[in-house]
C-alpha cells in the first residue's frame, strides 16, 4: 500500500466511494505507475453500463415509450441512488426488502421521485408493474400446481375440497391498474413498436393477472369480484376470498372459478408446498 | 486451504477440448447441436458455460433449458458475483444469500468446472457489477484466500479462478503470477486463465505475458478463456477494454497458441456477451480453438513417439 496504515478495508471502502460518487481522490494513494487516474472510469462505466442495461431488460417497455436517451438518464439517477442490492442482475429494479436492507423499486423511484414526470406520463408506472410481473411470472416455479388427476386422487380419498389449504401458485401475480392499457403494453412488450399516434388512455380500474403455464406466462383480464377473490385468496382462505367476492356480486360463482383455475394450472396446495 | 475440499488437479479433470459460452438465443440450436453433432474431430468435446448469476431464478424456461443442455454437454459454471476479494469476518446479508443461490445451482446442475474471479464487487450493501482490481498486496490475498475458502466450503468442491484485466497499476507487493499462484496454493482452487485478459495487461499495464505463463504451473490451470475486446474511443493508444463485444483478435489467437505451447492444452472456452452474432458464427471460433488443441495434442503425441 502507498501508506503502510492503510489496510485493504481502506482500499474497499476507497474505491468503494469512488464506484458511489464518481470522485478519485481516496482511490489515488492506492494508484501506482504512470497511468492516467482517469482510466479507473472503466470500471465505474461498466457497473452504471450494466446496471442501466438490465434495467433495460427488466423494463423494456420504457426505453420505447421515453426514448433511449431519457430512459437512460433515469436509469443512470436510479442506479446511484439504489445500487443493484444482489450480486446478480436478474430482478434489479424490482425492489428488495429483506430484514437488513431495503431499496426502492424503479415503479416506487418514479413515483416518489420523478412525480413531474409520472405527472406527465401518469400511465409509466402501469407499464412498469405489467412488465415487472410478466418477468416475476417467467422467472418464477412453474411446477407447483395441483393437476386434475391430483384433486381426482384426493376426492376420491374422501378429501373435502373446501376445507383444503388452496391457494394461487407461486408464478401468479396480480397487476392493479388505473388505466386500460393492456392492449398498449402488449404491443410495446411483444412488438416493441412505437404507438403511431398520441396515447390516449381510459382511466378505468382493473386488474390483471399472471402466471406461468408450460413455460410461458398467461395473463387473463379479471372481473371486478374475480379480483377480490385473488387478492384475498393472497392472505385468507378459500372461503373467505369467496365470501368476500360475492359482497362485490351477488352472482359470483365460485365452483366455475374454481374449475377455471384448476384447468389454467393456477391453483396450489400450501401444506404440501411448505412440507416439501 | 480447507482440509475436507480436494485440491485442484488438471490431472483429474472430465473436460477437454472448446467450448461456448451460452446465450439465451442460442439455447435451441446448441440443443439441436447434440442431435446433429458429426463424429469428426472438429466437432467433439464441445461444451458450454454460464454466468452462474444468470440462473438465480426460482424456475421457468431459463432453468428448463439450462437443465436439458446439462443432460446433453458438460456444463461450466462461471461466476461474477462472489467478490472473492472483499471477504469479511461478517458476511452481508447480500454475500451470505448470493452463497446460497449458488450452492443450489452447483447441487442441482453439478458441472464439470466451477469459477469465479480474482476481484471483488461488493461492498457494504451494493453490488458493482463490475470485476473491480485487487492491490497485489499481502492482505489482499489473505482477504482472497478468505473468499475463496468460504465459497469452496459452501459448496463443497474446488474453484477455478480467473486472472483479472488490467487498466492500470496498484500498489502492490507482489507481481500478478505470484500473487494468484500463491493463493492457489493456500486454497487448493485452480486457475482459469484468461489469455484476453492477459493480452489487454500487457497492452495496458506493460505486463510480460511470457514470463507470466512461465511462473504458472501447468497442472493448476484447468481452463482457458479467449474474447474480443473494445478500444477506448477517449484514449485509442492507451486502453482496450474487456468488452466481449467483439471476435478474438489476432493477437489473442496467437497469444493463445503460445499459451498452449508453454501449458499444454486446456479447455478453452470462447466467451461472447456483447453484440451477440448466430451461433454458427461463434462455433466458427470455438472450432479454430478447437483445432489449435487437436494439432498440440498431434504435436504432443509424436513428440512421445519421438522421445520413446
Amino acid at each position: 500500500m502507498a501508506n503502510s496504515e492503510n489496510t485493504h478495508a481502506d482500499y474497499i471502502n476507497a474505491f468503494t466511494q469512488f464506484m458511489h460518487s464518481g470522485n478519485q481522490n481516496d482511490v489515488l494513494p492506492f494508484l501506482d505507475g504512470s497511468r492516467p487516474a482517469a482510466f479507473l472510469s472503466v470500471y465505474r462505466n461498466g457497473y452504471i453500463k450494466a446496471s442501466i442495461g438490465a434495467l433495460q431488460s427488466n423494463f423494456p417497455c420504457l426505453p420505447i415509450l421515453l426514448g433511449e436517451e431519457f430512459f437512460g438518464q433515469l436509469a443512470a439517477a436510479y442506479v446511484q441512488e439504489n445500487p443493484p442490492a444482489a450480486a446478480t442482475l436478474v430482478g434489479y429494479g424490482f425492489g428488495l426488502d429483506s430484514d437488513e436492507y431495503a431499496t426502492l423499486s424503479f415503479i416506487e423511484y418514479l413515483n416518489q421521485r420523478h412525480a413531474d414526470i409520472v405527472k406527465q406520463y401518469p400511465y409509466l408506472p402501469d407499464i412498469c408493474a405489467l412488465d415487472q410481473a410478466w418477468l416475476q411470472a417467467l422467472n418464477a416455479n412453474g411446477e407447483d400446481f395441483l393437476s386434475l388427476e391430483q384433486v381426482q386422487a384426493l376426492i376420491a380419498q374422501g378429501e373435502d375440497l373446501g376445507a383444503l389449504p388452496l391457494a394461487l401458485v407461486d408464478s401468479s401475480r396480480l397487476v392493479s391498474l388505473q388505466y386500460d392499457l393492456m392492449e398498449l403494453w402488449s404491443t410495446l412488450r411483444f412488438s416493441e413498436q412505437t404507438p403511431s399516434s398520441a396515447i390516449e388512455l381510459k382511466l378505468n380500474d382493473n386488474t390483471i393477472l399472471f402466471w406461468q403455464l408450460d413455460g410461458r406466462v398467461q395473463a387473463r383480464p379479471l372481473n371486478a369480484a374475480e379480483a377480490v377473490f385473488m387478492q384475498s385468496l393472497q392472505h385468507t382462505n378459500f372461503d373467505q376470498a369467496a365470501t368476500a367476492a360475492a359482497e362485490i356480486d351477488e352472482n359470483f360463482d365460485l365452483s366455475s372459478l374454481f374449475a377455471d383455475l384448476l384447468n389454467a394450472q393456477l391453483l396450489q396446495l400450501k401444506a404440501a408446498v411448505e412440507s416439501s | 486451504m480447507t482440509n475436507q475440499i480436494p485440491p485442484f488437479d488438471s490431472g483429474q479433470q472430465r473436460l477437454f477440448g472448446a467450448g461456448v459460452n451460452l446465450k439465451p438465443q442460442h439455447y435451441d440450436e446448441a440443443l439441436s447441436l447434440a442431435d446433429t453433432q458429426a463424429q469428426t474431430s472438429i466437432d467433439s468435446d464441445v461444451w458450454f458455460e454460464v454466468h452462474t448469476e444468470n440462473y438465480f431464478v426460482d424456475g421457468g424456461p431459463r432453468l428448463r433449458y439450462l437443465q436439458a443442455i446439462s443432460e446433453r454437454f458438460p456444463l461450466s459454471f462461471h461466476g461474477v458475483g462472489g467478490s472473492l476479494g472483499s471477504y469479511t469476518d461478517k458476511p452481508s446479508a447480500l454475500t451470505t444469500r448470493h452463497l446460497a443461490q449458488v450452492t443450489a445451482l452447483v447441487k442441482r446442475f453439478n458441472p464439470v468446472l466451477v469459477s469465479e474471479h480474482a476481484t471483488w464487487s461488493v461492498s457494504q450493501h451494493a453490488y458493482f457489477a463490475e470485476l473491480l482490481p485487487l492491490p497485489r498486496t499481502e492482505q489482499a490475498l489473505a482477504c482472497l484466500c478468505e473468499g475463496i475458502d468460504r465459497y469452496q466450503e459452501a459448496i463443497g468442491r474446488s474453484i477455478l479462478i480467473e486472472n483479472p484485466t488490467n487498466y492500470l497499476d496498484f500498489v502492490s507487493d507482489m507481481d500478478e503470477a505470484d500473487f494468484l499462484m500463491e493463493a492457489l496454493k493456500r486454497t487448493g482452487a485452480g486457475l482459469l486463465l484468461d489469455v484476453n485478459n492477459l493480452y489487454l495487461s500487457q497492452q495496458n499495464t506493460g505486463l510480460d505475458p511470457i514470463a507470466y505463463l512461465n511462473a504458472l504451473a501447468s497442472e493448476k490451470v484447468g481452463e482457458i478463456h479467449i474474447a474480443g475486446f473494445d478500444v477506448d474511443q477517449n484514449y485509442p493508444d492507451e486502453l482496450l477494454i474487456d468488452s466481449h463485444a467483439a471476435p478474438v483478435d489476432e493477437a489473442v489467437w496467437s497469444l493463445l497458441e503460445t499459451t498452449i505451447k508453454i501449458l499444454g492444452a486446456k479447455p478453452v472456452l470462447l466467451e461472447r456477451d456483447d453484440n451477440i452474432p448466430q451461433f454458427s458464427e461463434l462455433m466458427n471460433e470455438r472450432n479454430r480453438a478447437q483445432s489449435l488443441l487437436l494439432n498440440s495434442t498431434k504435436i504432443n503425441k509424436r513428440q512421445a513417439v519421438i522421445n520413446g
